[in-house]
Order: structure tokens, then sequence, then C-alpha cells
């Protein structure tokens, strides 16, 4: 059963298309991770998912249910944290929290443990009695993740819950993240793709209101794997070598073009296989003069770049 | 802020009533002896009274109840409410009775001043147990308008222009059926005037029309800022 299935949402403002026709899962028990350029229409989709805006057309499903749930028990099942964290202020960490969990009518009885099971999770107890206006960010954010979280949905909706943050608080929150996973399905967006990389176990790319790519990150792993290159520098090559490196039929493509130090030739392979060693011997055996010998690893942001631009 | 708000009200209310006193006073000393127990002291005193306090209310609420929704909309805050299993209505009758709470601990702030009505020998105390209803339930028409104009907008001050504005207008209702010489307009803007209920109340008058007209205006108020609520969540 999957947790969260967005099935052709549209969105339309005045004559603006937001969002044009999404679609993506997300499996219970994972952290989603949901990747866009600014204005992709992240937060549009985020929103229309906790149903705080109205998709023009398509539908959401909560757990398979196949029918539209009611308000009332969708905030039963859902938490989120949408852009800057709902604060009062002038309150201290634990009546925020407390206000919050009456809100969400936790019967009496079970206010106490929800309440420290939100300070537990985020790691609060050091700040429960502070003014929220005193806290830093990164514990302000902490505070917001808590109110999503008080009332133990299933399924935690966190838009750019980093953003902001100075790199240690960054790692602390990812931790954070992890750890709720225990008990929540997570649907995060970011724009730290390497912390994404870090925590996500499926990715979904969404550029100018359209899903780019969406899957595991596993998939999107070795997708990346086969996406590698290998850079030689030779002083100069023959026409043999190049024949020899066709013949070989391992690679897609064979780049050759000038550079500094003499010829730079730019092969990407046809698997994930390592095809330095045979390139060193080759290069020998045909005595052409190799200066330099490296591969180049396809990152999440190189994929990300590729996928966006060739969108735009 | 509501501290403060309270303790200027009472202190402009403790100066207005001084000045009455003693413009009562001075003009009770011209009159000869013989007369000077028909000079009304309810009339000229405490019904006056209630119209200066009518009249601060005016200024009073909409700067108490300018942030009743603008600051949720600027903080995000009101998104707590959006995600949790509360209704609009719960959301907008639970600021509204704590606007009105407060409102009715601002006017007991001036019920030390009906007690020195014991000292004048005033036994008719009914006049003023409704001219205080009366100014609370003004106090409740002018709080739907001003947390209706704290919906429009997430700037404070421009909740209370705007609240300033609408409960002006409320007030004026009774200028405009002087203005006019159609008989029926004209009657429909007295009814329409929060002032020409309040004026019934504050000479002791209880008039059923009077309580239908606030609970209507009120209800209106709050069915219009409930729609707004609506219209802001798309």
């Amino acid at each position: 059963m999957n947790a969260i299935e967005v099935e052709h949402i549209s969105k339309v403002y005045g004559s603006r298309r937001v969002l044009d026709d999404i679609s993506f899962i997300v499996k219970q028990e994972s952290i989603h991770g949901f990747l866009g350029p600014n204005g992709a229409g992240k937060t549009t989709t985020m929103r229309i998912i906790t149903e705080l805006a109205k998709s023009s057309s398509g539908t959401v499903d909560i757990f398979s249910n196949g029918q539209k749930i009611h308000k009332t028990k969708l905030y039963q099942h859902i938490g989120f944290l949408l852009e800057e964290p709902p604060l009062y202020k002038d309150m201290t960490v634990l009546e925020y929290i407390r206000f919050v969990a009456k809100l969400r009518k936790i019967p009496q009885a079970d206010i106490q443990n929800c309440i420290d099971y939100a300070i537990d999770a985020l790691d609060l107890s050091a700040v429960v009695n502070r003014s929220i206006e005193n806290l830093s960010k990164g514990y302000k954010q902490r505070v917001g993740i808590a109110q999503a979280i008080v009332h133990r949905p299933k399924i935690l909706i966190l838009d750019e819950p980093t953003v902001g943050l100075d790199p240690h608080s960054v790692k602390e929150m990812r931790n954070l993240i992890l750890n709720l996973k225990k008990e929540h399905t997570i649907l995060i967006s970011s724009h730290l793709l390497h912390e994404m990389s870090l925590i996500c176990d499926d990715i979904t790319i969404i550029s100018s209101g359209t899903i780019l790519k969406t899957g595991s990150m596993a998939s999107l792993k070795k997708d990346l794997a086969n996406k590698q290159e290998i850079h030689l520098v030779f002083k100069k090559v023959n026409e043999t070598f190049y024949t020899e490196l066709k013949q070989l039929e391992l690679f897609d493509s064979i780049n050759i073009s000038d550079c500094d130090e003499g010829v730079l030739v730019v092969l990407k392979p046809k698997d994930t296989g390592d095809y330095r060693n045979l390139l060193i011997k080759k290069s020998v055996e045909l005595d052409v003069e190799l200066l330099e010998i490296s591969k180049k690893e396809f990152s999440l942001e190189d994929l990300f770049l590729e996928v966006t631009e060739s969108h735009d | 802020m509501a501290y403060i708000i309270a303790g200027l009200f009472a202190l402009i209310m403790g100066w207005m009533f001084f000045n009455q006193l003693v413009y009562f006073a001075d003009n009770v000393q011209k009159l000869p002896l013989n007369m000077r127990h028909e000079y009304d002291f309810a009339n000229q005193v405490i019904v006056k009274l209630f119209g200066s306090i009518n009249f601060i209310l005016l200024f009073m609420t909409p700067i108490l109840a300018m942030k009743s929704f603008s600051e949720e909309l600027r903080d995000g805050t009101i998104e707590l409410y959006y995600s949790s299993p509360v209704s609009d209505l719960e959301v907008i009758f639970g600021k509204y009775f704590a606007l009105i709470t407060k409102g009715a601990f601002l006017i007991s702030t001036t019920f030390i001043l009906p007690i020195f009505l014991g000292k004048v020998n005033v036994s008719d105390y009914s006049f003023v147990i409704s001219g205080y209803l009366g100014l609370w339930l003004n106090f409740c028409c002018f709080a739907a308008l001003s947390m209706f104009a704290s919906s429009l907008t997430k700037n404070q001050v421009l909740a209370a222009i705007i609240a300033f504005v609408l409960v002006l207008f409320s007030w004026m209702f009774a200028m405009f059926s002087q203005m006019s010489d159609n008989y029926l307009l004209s009657e429909i803007y007295r009814y329409l005037s929060v002032n020409h209920h309040f004026e019934n109340l504050a000479k002791g008058k209880l008039i059923l029309s009077d309580f239908i007209f606030y609970i209507s205006f009120i209800s209106f108020i709050l069915v219009a800022l409930r729609v707004r609520m609506k219209a802001r969540r798309w």
C-alpha cells in the first residue's frame, strides 16, 4: 500500500499553469525527496496534498483509500511544515506544543505522551521552557517539525526544512529526519541535493510544473553510474587508436577535442565497468603517449542540472 | 497590549466623568434652590457618560481586534488551524468570544463611576444596567466588524484603519437618515445605525427589535468573515 498517490494533478492560476498533469507515488515507511528549482511547483504540490490548496484537476489518494478523506481524518494521518514554521513566538516551546496538541484534539489522557514524543524526537528537552522568540533558526525549525508530529501522524510533509541552516544544523536535522523515518512516511523537499541523496529512499524531480524523473534512489544512482565518463589526455593520437577504441564496442560515444596539453578524449562507457586499466594497456600497445587518465562520476547535482536544463 | 488599552481607557473615562460631574455641579449651582432637585442627574451625567464610553470604543475596538487575524496571516500561524480538526466557525467563535470578553473587561473598568450614584440618591439603577448592556452590545458589533477587517490584510495597522472606517460607517448611518428626504430610506438608515439602537438602551428602554438588530448584525458580519476565510484558503 502506498502512503500518497498523486494522480494527474494540474493547477491553473488564471492563465498560468503551475502544475501540469503530475503523478508520483510515495511508498509507506520511506523518505521521498521532492527536488526542483525555485518556482517549479514543489510547494503548490505539497499544499494540494495537505488540502491547503485545491487542484484544478486530478486526485490525491492517501493510503490507497480510493476515496476523498474528510479533512478531520486527513489531518490525523498527515502532519506538515510548509515554508516558515507557524510559531507563536511569545510562547515557550512547551506551551506551544501543548497548545497545538489541544488544537489537534488529542485525547486528554494521551496529550502528555504525545508532547513527550515530539520533544524527544526533535531533541528539544534543553529548550522546552525557553521562549520561542529567543531560539536559534535551527531550533525554531525543530519546534516547527515538533508541531507537525505531535499528533503522531503516519505521514510527515516537510517543505525545505533545512533552508537557511548552517552546515552543523543541517547535519543535525538530517539525523533527526532519519530518526523520524521509524514512525513516519516522509515527503521532503529541499535544494540541498547532497543531503537528499543521503536520506532519501525515493526521489521525484519537478521542473516548471512537470515531473521529470521519479523513482528509487538506487535506480537513480544506477543511472548516475551509467553516466560516468573517462577522460584521457594524450600528447597526440592517431587514427589507429581511434579505430581500436571503436572496435572495442564498450563506449556509447567517443569525443576527441584539442586541449592545452594535446588531445582530450572523452569516453562514455555503455555500462558501469571501470575500463581505465584496459585503456592504459591499449595506449602502451599502440604507442600513444598518455599524459592523464581520470574517471568523472556524475553527481545528483549534475543529473538535476541536466534534467532541469534540458527541460527548460 | 490589552492591559495598556484598558488602563488608558479607564484613565480617559475617569477624566471625562470628572468633567461631567464638575459641569453638572456648576449648572446646579446656577439654579434657584427650589428647582435644583428637578435637574436630572441620570440624564445629565450618566447617559452622557455612556455616550462618551461608546465614542471611545469607536477607537479602542479596532486597536484591540487588529491582530486577531492579520497577525496569524502574517506569521503563517493560521495554517495551524487549517491543519487541525477544528472548523472555521470554531476558530471565528473562539477569537470572537475572547475579544468580547476583553470588551466586557474594558467596559467593567468604568463600573466604579456609577457607584457614585449611591452618593447622589439615585434610586433607579435599571437604566445603568441597560446602558452597560447597550455598550457591550455595541462593542460586540464593533468587534465583529474589526475582526472582519483584520481578516482582509496581513498588515495590522492597515487592518485597524479599515476597521475604524467600517465602525465609523456603522455609527454614521443615523446621520445619513437625517440627511435623506425619503421617509422609507431615512427609516432604513436609522434602523441600520448601531447608535440608534444603543440610544434606546442607554435611556433604559429595552426593545425587542434592538436585540434582533444586534444579533442579526453580528451574525451577518461573522458569516462574511467565514466566507472570507474560506476564500483566503484557496
